[in-house]
């Protein structure tokens, strides 16, 4: 299976939303819009994983690899709308203890908003 | 009772193919559906440790597995040549991984943590790994 980025960009926070799975084929297309984004001073970051049907390690990594300097920077990358299936990949390497998890966007966008 | 064997060479576009067999085959098991689908996401991490860091990122060269269902468990047998694996002997802490920005090693904990046992050897230049899971329906 394929995977599609969508972007959403509005007052300032950036949405991507991968849609299909995010696995050894196509983990370079997520990394890269993550690279992009935060080259382009874009810090507030909401990963929409509403239609994201699997997560690899490789994916996880990824978040891994940006969370730090995206905070140093004063932002953040938070994720919302998951599926209980993608959420328990997140939650059994202990992701949901260190990232910030919304059940929607609105509440994801919130909380940069109230930040 | 079910032993499945299969030859194939190994391609990342596999991985979901295979990933969904196991699944379905514990279902019908009557694996408990989050623990099957666990096991799967260990299976997909199995095999993309073996291409990746076996095969130095070579699709196409050749992955045994076994599925053994039965006596009260799920046994698999990933047998392939390649690199022997390097298992890090330090313990998983993600807060460490996170501010080293060191990606690695994520793969093979999933697979600690949805298996119940997971073994690692090496005989006459041929790598396996064994991973097992007990019934919980």
């Amino acid at each position: 299976m394929d995977l599609e980025l969508k972007k959403k960009e509005e007052s300032g926070i950036l949405l991507i939303k991968p849609v299909g799975r995010i696995d050894p084929i196509t983990v370079e297309v997520f990394d890269k819009a993550i690279e992009d984004a935060i080259k382009s001073g874009k810090y507030n970051i909401i990963i929409d994983c509403s239609e994201l049907s699997y997560i690899s390690s490789a994916g996880l990594g990824v978040l891994i690899g940006y969370i730090e300097e995206v905070r140093e920077k004063g932002g953040d990358i938070v994720i919302c709308c998951t599926s209980s299936e993608v959420y328990e990949i997140f939650d059994l390497l202990g992701f949901t203890k260190i990232y910030k998890f919304f059940p929607d966007t609105e509440k994801a966008r919130n909380f940069f908003r109230s930040g | 009772m079910a032993k499945v064997y299969l030859k194939f060479p190994a391609y990342y576009s596999y991985l979901e193919i295979i990933s969904d067999f196991t699944r379905k085959l514990l279902l019908s098991f009557s694996f408990d559906s989050r623990e099957a689908r666990l096991f799967s996401w260990a299976v997909e991490e199995i095999i993309t440790n073996i291409i990746r860091h076996s095969y130095e990122g070579r699709e196409g060269e050749t992955l045994e597995i076994e599925w053994d269902v039965s006596s009260g468990k799920v046994m698999l047998i990933f047998r392939f040549e390649g690199l022997p694996v390097v298992i890090p002997e330090e313990k998983f802490n993600l807060e460490k991984k996170i501010r080293e920005k060191r990606k690695g090693g994520l793969g093979l904990e999933i697979v600690r943590r949805a298996c119940d046992f997971l073994e690692y050897g090496r005989e006459g230049g041929k790598n396996w790994w064994r991973i097992g899971k007990s019934f919980r329906s």
